[in-house]
């Protein structure tokens, strides 16, 4: 066994984060309490894995695989070789789809960082006063901010269970003490959170237990758990470690039943950690199910039944909880939940590239969407009532915000959105799963509902003659940015969605 | 060549469209616009090929884009032959006139710039039908065409009158459109492509089925009555009266109603293979043609009077279409169409103005006004001689043509071809009577009702003065342009000639012993006056049913089907609100509670599944 070595451009997108957050600490302590210093710094990093992640996808472009940090001969990893696959023993291993996650991860970080390095951050709905909120500390919140990044572009390539856990912890942890320090003063939400993500963790390390019981490796992945999927005995303690790591990634991909800390936390924390949960801790979640979900080829006709439950039952039931939402945040979480469905559904048939696309594309309407909302609410939290007439007070805000509701409903001119549910119903209906396939028509529906709800609103004159509302600048750039990036997305679907749409 | 002359008039109802708040700039722009038509049209005249006997349309040299469509080859040609050409060079010179016309006419009017832009692109469509080689640009422009009347007859859209005329003249056209749609599809359909050439090559050939061939022949003469505005569907045409005049004038001269006659002409060879659809054209227009003559005789209205004449002169007009042998058929009908063209946009352009000067279209109130401007009187006098078809004018040559052509052979043809030709005669004799009426009326009488000389803008003189010309000496433009229309043989000419004197004579005497006055003003005058009832029974048969049945529809709709879509949407609704209160309350032990609720239930699947398979 040699001494691993490392290529710093495959691992950029994840030590870039990372560096940054320490980095930012430093300066930090160097100079305490300077708004823009440490801004800068974090923002620099993940500028850098922005570029590094789109350059490996490039370079992971066609099916091939970059990889890095390699540990051959390592006892842990010793797997007994399956037919068809080959054993790679290097710990972050790029692909074209992880490197679109990784990409995803940092730019949706940067956006989050923008927005909370505003001056006057978003206020988040409170039951009682506004006063005593701490006052965060810049180092501190981007620091955690660029963890949450690292962690998420971590789990998007890591392919053994201890970078898998330590990626997802170090997505999830974060963004706990964000919520805290950004929600609201008595009860910042942060409670369900904590509480529901160290329960999941438990039950994860007990899935890792038992797969590595069943296994004998740490690897995570098909060839891993080829062996024990063909020995009747160890198949069942394979399958029941398979659900149970299922499960601790469903909450944060937020998958009804786990999803109970979702509509409560985003309105309590603000718009800005709502964004960072909807974004960059969802890319983390994907990337940890398709871990879980590539690694459980062998049993997979075992566990489909709970996938299909998971994303069918989140599709529909987020779908009608959005529906009757009447403020922006809980609008976002519910669709959140009916969206984290939309995600799952293609994993069920297997097809890792349509759920990547499909998530590709809601990350940058919900980024989009929380920008105009972060915007807009500088007098305190909205409610969706107050956007009545938006279009005509504040047009670009309303266009920006109904291309993401339309991309969210996949309705044109949302194009993105539309053939994002085509990818994903596609492989449903390749593969005959109808019992998947069907909810999800339903949830279509009942979404058109939920989001044109809200476009009605923007569109419709308001009953006065109000005087347009006081916007953030700074958010409004970060708006009109990436309201850019979802309208060339829109026009170009092939950037995120792939070949798979032309 | 073809396309350009389309795209002209296109290009100048889109510029009037834009200049349309600006009325004056958008009226010079439409005339300019109709004036570079009229030069491209004489010059596409001079270099246009001649179509071979039987093809008169040219059909094999179009030019277009061609594509395929759900396994239909759409060629989308348009052609250019001198015969097309001429009937284009007719068009663009009665809407030139009309549009130089309408500048004066609505001069006051706000909305004098949509008007423009109305009459350039029906204009355009109406040339469409007429250089169209493929079926679905017909389709188009006759649909375009449709669209453009109900426009144009409800101009004055403030007013209830013209907006209803509008709607009926919309609706009752759409109704009988749907038989042109549906025969045009079957052909289409049959024949594997749009291309005229090729639809009528197929359905000549021997492979074809007669059977279906005459149910779609069939279907294309209805959707042509109701543009014809011929029996059962002529009262849209009267109700039209509402429009503006110049508008009248081109709806009734040389497009809408002609566009029927330009169809069947181009689909003439299928035509001939479908004697239930001549019988069907033949009955409608020997009816029509002798009872709106009738109608003309007595109805009180000028103008109406001569929406009345125009009824019956398409019915002259598509007379040898239905009950002509192969020879000179279409010739005898385009022919007719030219000089119908030109005559009934003088006779309309002319009341026009006389209306301005008296402030009404009634017969009483025109009395005499003939006389207020020798103009007018010599415009008028030219375009009845004309419609009364007096000898070697030119309504009289195409006319007589007419009856040539379907008096020639007429005992090989039956029963249908006897009566058209019977309805014809009668036709001259009545026509000859009410043309000599008009006349009376505006020029005779009411010594005291003439006041000074009105005004009569030098443009409308001119107007005026070249379509009574060409009314009266046009027919020296007919030679070789159009297809052969036969010869009239001596006997019939005496014949003719009898019958106008004799036309005139009875409407004379009519007048003189005042008989007239007292059918005008009679019972019958009044049923005339209200277009015989036929709105009122159209109303009982077509829209009370259909009303009715869309009451019925609308509550099935709303009370029954409704019900399921509310029930689902209070059901979404409801547990949506179940699911937000149960949420309003939640403790992070909630949260725990569901995630190991959860966990169990997919263990609890998977188990299933496991135990399942094994």
């Amino acid at each position: 066994m040699s001494a691993p070595t490392i290529d710093v451009l495959v691992a950029a997108p994840v030590l870039a984060p990372a560096l940054g957050a320490v980095a930012a600490l430093a300066v930090d302590a160097i100079a305490p309490r300077r708004r823009l210093p440490a801004p800068v710094v974090g923002a620099v990093a993940l500028t850098l894995a922005v570029v590094c992640a789109v350059v490996l996808r490039l370079r992971a472009h066609g099916g091939g695989e970059v990889s890095t940090l390699c540990l051959t001969g390592d006892p842990a990893l010793a797997v007994t070789d399956a037919p068809g696959m080959v054993a790679s023993d290097c710990l972050l291993r790029v692909t074209a789809s992880g490197a679109l996650l990784q990409a995803l991860a940092a730019a949706a970080g940067l956006a989050t960082l923008f927005l909370l390095a505003r001056h006057r951050g978003s206020p988040p709905e409170s039951p009682d006063s506004r006063a005593g909120r701490p006052v965060a500390d810049p180092g501190v919140e981007v620091a955690l901010v660029l963890a949450t990044v690292s962690g998420a572009a971590v789990v998007a390539v890591a392919h053994d269970l201890g970078t898998w856990l330590v990626g997802l912890e170090l997505a999830t942890l974060p963004v706990v003490a964000l919520a805290v320090m950004r929600g609201a003063p008595r009860d910042s939400g942060a409670l369900n959170l904590i509480t529901t993500s160290v329960t999941s963790f438990a039950i994860a390390v007990v899935g890792a237990g038992l797969w590595v019981t069943a296994t004998g490796s740490l690897r995570l992945g098909g060839v891993a758990s080829w062996a024990a999927g063909q020995d009747a005995s160890m198949r069942a303690v394979l399958t029941l470690g398979i659900v149970l790591l299922v499960a601790s990634v469903a909450f944060k991909l937020s998958l009804i039943p786990f999803h109970a800390w979702a509509p409560t936390t985003y309105p309590r924390a603000g718009a800005e950690v709502a964004m960072l949960l909807a974004s960059v801790s969802t890319v983390a979640a994907l990337g940890g199910m398709v871990a879980v979900v590539r690694g459980s080829v062998s049993v997979h006709p075992a566990i489909q039944p709970a996938l299909s439950v998971l994303a069918a039952v989140s599709m529909v039931v987020g779908a009608v909880l959005a529906l009757r939402a009447q403020d922006p945040l809980r609008l976002i979480a519910w669709s959140g939940v009916t969206q984290g469905g939309w995600v799952l559904a293609p994993l069920v048939a297997g097809d890792v590239d349509a759920a990547v696309g499909y998530l590709a594309v809601y990350v940058v309407a919900v980024v989009a969407a929380l920008s105009v909302v972060a915007a807009l609410s500088v007098d305190g939290p909205r409610r969706l009532e107050d956007d009545r007439g938006l279009l005509r007070r504040r047009p670009l805000h309303a266009a920006v915000l109904g291309l993401a509701l339309l991309t969210f409903a996949g309705l044109p001119p949302g194009v993105a959105g539309l053939l994002a549910k085509f990818v994903v119903l596609r492989p449903l209906a390749a593969q005959g799963l109808w019992w998947v396939a069907l909810p999800a028509v339903v949830a279509v529906v009942i979404g058109l509902a939920a989001y044109l709800r809200w476009v009605a609103l923007l569109l419709l004159p308001a009953p006065d003659d109000r005087t347009p509302e006081a916007v953030d600048p700074t958010a409004t750039r970060v708006a009109v940015v990436v309201g850019l990036v979802l309208l060339s997305v829109t026009v170009v679907p092939v950037i995120l969605l792939g070949t798979g749409t032309t | 060549m073809a396309w350009m002359l389309l795209a002209l008039p296109c290009l100048t109802a889109a510029l009037a469209f834009g200049l349309a708040r600006r009325g004056s700039l958008a009226a010079l722009v439409a005339v300019l616009g109709s004036a570079t038509t009229l030069v491209l049209s004489v010059v596409a005249l001079a270099g246009a090929p001649t179509g071979a006997r039987g093809a008169p349309f040219a059909e094999g040299q179009g030019s277009g884009p061609g594509s395929t469509l759900g396994g239909i080859d759409l060629t989308l040609q348009l052609s250019l032959s001198t015969t097309s050409a001429f009937l284009v060079l007719v068009v663009v010179l009665v809407t030139l006139l009309v549009q130089t016309y309408s500048a004066w006419y609505l001069a006051d009017d706000d909305r004098r710039g949509v008007f423009h832009a109305s009459i350039a692109l029906f204009a355009a469509a109406m040339l469409m039908v007429v250089l169209s080689a493929d079926l679905v640009l017909t389709v188009v422009g006759w649909e375009v065409m449709g669209w453009c009347s109900y426009l144009l007859i409800g101009h004055w859209s403030r007013r209830e009158a013209p907006r209803r005329a509008g709607h009926t003249a919309f609706i009752v056209t759409r109704i009988a459109d749907i038989g042109l749609l549906l025969g045009v599809s079957v052909l289409i359909a049959g024949a594997g492509t749009s291309g005229r050439a090729e639809v009528i090559e197929h359905w000549t050939s021997a492979a074809a089925d007669p059977g279906t061939r005459s149910v779609a022949l069939v279907l294309v003469v209805i959707g042509v009555l109701g543009k014809s505005a011929q029996l059962p569907f002529h009262d849209w045409l009267l109700d039209a009266m509402e429009g503006p005049t110049p508008a009248s004038a081109l709806i009734h001269a040389a497009t809408m109603v002609a566009a029927g006659t330009v169809v069947l002409a181009q689909l003439l060879p299928l035509l001939l293979r479908a004697e239930p659809a001549r019988a069907l054209l033949g009955l409608s227009v020997a009816a029509t043609m002798v009872l709106a003559a009738i109608c003309a005789l007595v109805e009180p209205d000028l103008k109406r009077l001569l929406a009345w004449s125009t009824i019956s002169q398409v019915g002259v007009m598509l007379a040898p279409l239905a009950a002509a042998g192969t020879g000179p058929t279409a010739g005898a009908a385009l022919g007719h169409l030219y000089g119908h063209a030109i005559f009934k946009a003088l006779l309309f352009l002319t009341i026009g103005w006389l209306a301005v000067t008296r402030g009404s279209t009634a017969a009483g109130a025109l009395v005499g006004s003939g006389r207020s401007h020798p103009v007018a009187l010599l415009a008028w006098a030219a375009g009845l001689v004309s419609l009364a078809g007096i000898p070697l004018v030119l309504g009289g040559l195409t006319k007589e043509h007419v009856i040539a052509a379907v008096g020639e052979d007429v005992g090989a043809r039956g029963l249908v071809a006897h009566l058209v030709l019977g309805s014809l005669l009668v036709t001259v004799v009545l026509t000859a009577a009410y043309a000599t009426r008009a006349l009376i009326v505006v020029v005779l009488g009411g010594e005291q009702r003439v006041r000074a000389r009105a005004v009569m803008p030098a443009a409308v003189s001119g107007i005026l003065v070249v379509l009574a010309v060409a009314s009266i000496v046009g027919g020296l433009a007919l030679g070789g342009r159009l297809p052969d229309a036969g010869h009239v043989p001596l006997g019939l000419f005496v014949l003719v000639l009898a019958l106008v004197l004799l036309g005139v004579a009875v409407g004379y005497a009519l007048s003189h012993l005042g008989v007239q006055q007292r059918l005008v003003d009679g019972r019958a005058g009044r049923a005339v006056g209200a277009g015989l009832g036929v709105g009122t029974l159209q109303h009982l048969v077509v829209v009370r049913p259909v009303t009715a049945l869309a009451r019925l529809v609308a509550f099935l709709d709303r009370e029954v089907i409704d019900t399921y879509v509310r029930a689902a949407a209070w059901g979404v609704l409801g547990a949506g609100d179940a699911g937000t209160t149960a949420h309003r309350r939640s403790r992070p032990a909630s949260g725990l509670a569901l995630l190991g609720g959860g966990l169990l239930a997919i263990a609890v699947i998977t188990a299933i599944v496991l135990v399942g398979a094994s």
